[in-house]
């Protein structure tokens, strides 16, 4: 710890015209984003597991003494940075964070139950000699875990204010406020540990060092814990203990995992589909509608063709991203999570990988950014990069509308074993082979580029808790909110580039005879792309059509599907009403009049879509979070190309092993 | 009752504005990936702040 | 699932006797329910920090919790998971059932 340097200057007075800036800073678990919430009303994702703050959130609140804004740090246990978020954390608290404003006062979150422990982090901080206050958090647990607080003592031993709060119930922090409003004109915090010449007078490793720090620290801690804190009772073993002693068994640990991961994809397909053929009628009702309102022409077809052809075949998947954002939340603030990383450490460590890229593992099946940042947890950087690279394999939310649309039209809603459907094994099946190909990759790599050894597992379980209702409904709300902004915007705007494109030039009748919608698109810009590509998807087994749709969802995967709707949009005018699907299976090849889409192209074409990376966002985070510049430039450029070539290769594969295998009849 | 040229003119600017908003976005991104911004979000990445 | 729980009772009642460490031993090879005080950390530097600021440090006592699938500690409330390499590099003095 290089923290505990000489005296701070004390920073000026507050002006009356800066807002006071104040950062909270806490171990992971102690509630310290819902004392965020509590403290400034601004909403934000909370939840379970360590480290999930990853993101710095900021925050607003007004006292009669003008605005305060505060800052969420990411939760660490220490100030010695043992992985990039605890970093950010010890930067932003040292003043030399880029682009945050130097602090005013720190509030440091401890959890009551916890205090020892979240002493220690309290003991650092303290030693910078900043204004400081010490939010004392879950205080109403204390009579239940049988213990006693002398928080008058403790205000003595720490020379710092300290305020019982409870977050959850949004009690003390008025308090609170009034706290931080004072700190700034209260002496500054002189922690005194005894024995604190030893450790400056022995320079002689700076592990020994540390060690010797850290024993300092807890004795210190000890001697006011025994002053402060009264136990009434040891604990008996909990509720909590006795789940554990099922859900991390060897045995019944993995097996209820799947099981929890099988009903998650079962209830995506079952749940989701009356409220997709609710917005799909919807859509079409839209779509009668201007029909009505609008004679016949150019503009009509962009509205209704191109329009609410392209962004209402995205908006059916609405309900099927809240129901897998509802369930990760659920996982993740019941304390499940951290569980899971615990149960899947074992399966982890051949491949390379840490129990913790878990997470982002499986945070990928919502998303592949959030994901990727939440690999700061990882504190090995050839682990982290490892799991970086592959995480964009899980099948992540953007891909469930091309699945869907695939599946739907392509299997058989045929049971299986009576509860299960063909269809959601399907999917369930989509979702394996790219877990399955994220960890071989993975183990590749680590044999690879990526060598190192595997740092061993040491990880906080939280406590079990009832997830929020409110939290949960506002991390759906959000993730609903984004995806609909999307459609809004930029599918909105692709769908309608894509109409013009379809649609012009316009075709020239030959012999007299009126142009079909076939010749039309065929010959529009979109139609001479699509040839000029086809000669790369012909090996997979697709037409031009699929050729330009592959095309334009590098931007996103979604775009695929909007993209299908607008071309068929455009060649079918007049009966949006029927479902992309069916007009996949009813697709004709104008050559042979056999099936223009058989199960065994949609099976490819979804395999494809598992394997690449399309999506600009996150070889944007990629390169982020690879360093940057010219070498995050080249692990977002290889991480492209690698699944570039596995996707074609695994499409070419089906197709043709299909082939030989007598698979190629239509459906 | 729209006429059709008036349908033609607004098809047109329709077009225009997409390709002008995906345009602009798309050069937003490309100096924002110049310009590492302080905070850990890039413009999709769902936290919105 | 219940008699799951009892069979576990069982093997930790039956496990209890037999267990007979005189001074130090691994953290691992400490049984189900034991309570004892850390008297040393062997791991690599870097897991042993971790450890600390974990409240697993020289003096501390930990109650393990679990240890078929990992080691299951109570730290002073909190739940700690550890693979039993950790584990093993942990010296700890057995205090009591």
């Amino acid at each position: 710890m290089t923290a505990a340097a000489g005296p701070v200057p004390a920073p000026p007075p507050r002006p009356t015209t800066r807002p006071l800036r104040v950062a909270l800073v806490g171990n992971p678990n102690c509630g310290k984003s819902t004392l965020f919430n509590a403290l400034t009303g601004r909403r934000q994702r909370v939840a379970n597991f360590p480290g999930v703050t990853v993101e710095r959130a900021e925050g607003e609140y007004r006292t009669e003494n003008g605005a305060v804004e505060v800052v969420d740090l990411p939760g660490t246990y220490s100030l010695s940075p043992e992985s990039p978020d605890e970093a950010i954390a010890l930067d932003v608290l040292l003043g030399r964070a880029t682009g945050v404003p130097p602090l005013d006062v720190i509030v440091i979150v401890a959890d009551a139950e916890n205090l020892e422990r979240n002493l220690y982090l309290a003991t650092e901080v303290l030693e910078l000699g900043r204004p400081t206050v010490i939010a004392l958090n879950r205080v109403d647990r204390l009579e239940r875990a049988g213990l006693q607080i002398d928080v008058v003592e403790l205000i003595h031993e720490l020379g710092v204010v300290v305020v019982p709060v409870v977050a959850t119930r949004g009690e003390g922090i008025d308090r609170l406020r009034h706290a931080i409003d004072r700190a700034v004109s209260l002496p500054r915090p002189a922690l005194a540990l005894d024995e604190s010449g030893e450790a400056a007078a022995a320079p002689d490793s700076a592990h020994a060092a540390a060690d010797r720090d850290a024993q300092r620290r807890y004795r210190w801690i000890a001697r006011v814990a025994e002053r402060t804190i009264t136990r009434r009772a040891p604990r008996a073993a909990s509720w909590s203990d006795r789940v554990d002693a099922v859900v991390l068994h060897k045995v019944w640990g993995p097996l209820i995992f799947l099981g929890l991961m099988l009903l998650v994809f079962q209830a995506m397909f079952s749940w989701a589909q009356p409220l997709a053929d609710g917005i799909q009628a919807l859509v079409a009702l839209t779509g009668a509608g201007v029909r009505a309102a609008i004679p016949p022409g150019e503009l009509r077809s962009l509205i209704v063709d191109g329009a609410l052809g392209g962004v209402g075949s995205v908006l059916v998947f609405l309900p099927q991203i809240a129901i897998l954002f509802l369930f990760i939340g659920i996982l993740e603030d019941s304390g499940y999570m951290a569980r899971a990383a615990f149960v899947m450490d074992r399966y982890m460590r051949p491949l390379g990988l840490h129990g913790k890229s878990f997470i982002p593992l499986i945070s990928g099946y919502a998303c592949a950014v959030p994901a990727i940042m939440s690999t700061r947890t990882i504190q090995q950087p050839k682990e982290r990069l490892a799991t970086i690279m592959v995480v964009p394999l899980m099948s992540c939310s953007a891909r469930l509308p091309v699945y869907t649309l695939l599946v739907a039209a392509f299997v058989p809603a045929v049971a299986v074993g009576g509860v299960l459907s063909l269809q959601g094994l399907t999917m369930l099946g989509m979702y394996l082979m790219g877990t399955v190909a994220a960890l071989l990759a993975a183990a590749v790599f680590r044999r690879t580029l990526l060598r190192s050894e595997t740092r061993a597992l040491i990880i906080e379980l939280p406590p079990y808790a009832v997830p929020s209702v409110r939290v949960l409904g506002n991390s759906v709300w959000q993730r609903v909110r984004l995806f609909l902004r999307r459609a809004g915007t930029v599918i909105f705007s692709i769908s309608i580039l894509l109409w013009g494109l379809a649609t012009y030039p316009r075709a020239t009748p030959v012999d007299g005879r009126p142009v079909t919608q076939e010749q039309q698109l065929s010959q529009s810009a979109l139609g001479t792309l699509g040839h000029a590509i086809a000669p790369a998807v012909r090996p997979l087994g697709y037409d031009w059509k699929i050729g330009v749709s592959m095309v334009a969802s590098f931007a996103a995967r979604e775009v695929f599907v909007s993209t299908m709707g607008t071309i068929y949009g455009v060649g079918h005018e007049g009966d949006d009403t029927k479902a992309l699907g069916q007009r996949l299976r009813q697709e004709r090849d104008p050559v042979t009049g056999r099936p223009a889409y058989t199960p065994l192209m949609a099976i490819g074409l979804m395999a494809f879509y598992v394997f690449a990376l399309m999506c600009t966002s996150t070889v944007t985070m990629t390169h982020k979070e690879t360093g940057g510049g010219w070498t995050g430039a080249r692990w977002a450029a290889l991480q492209f190309t690698y699944m570039l070539v596995l996707a074609y290769g695994a499409a070419f594969l089906i197709y043709h092993g299909g082939l030989a295998l007598g698979f190629g009849g239509g459906a | 009752m729209i006429g059709a040229t008036m349908q033609n003119l607004a098809v047109g600017a329709a077009l225009a504005a997409a390709a002008l908003y995906l345009a602009r976005r798309a050069w937003k991104r490309v100096t924002a990936a110049r310009q590492p911004r302080s905070g850990a979000c890039g413009p999709d990445c769902g936290c919105d702040h | 699932m219940l008699n799951f729980w009892k069979r576990r009772r069982r093997a930790v009642n039956a496990s209890s006797p037999g267990f007979n460490c005189p001074g130090d031993c691994p953290l691992a090879s400490c049984p189900i329910g034991y309570c004892a005080l850390v008297v040393g950390l062997s791991c690599p530097a870097h897991e042993a920090r971790r450890l600390r600021t974990l409240g697993v440090f020289e003096g501390a006592r930990v109650n393990i919790v679990d240890t078929r699938s990992g080691i299951l500690l109570d730290v002073r409330g909190s739940r700690l998971a550890l693979d039993v390499s950790v584990a093993r590099s942990i010296r700890v003095r057995p205090l009591a059932a």
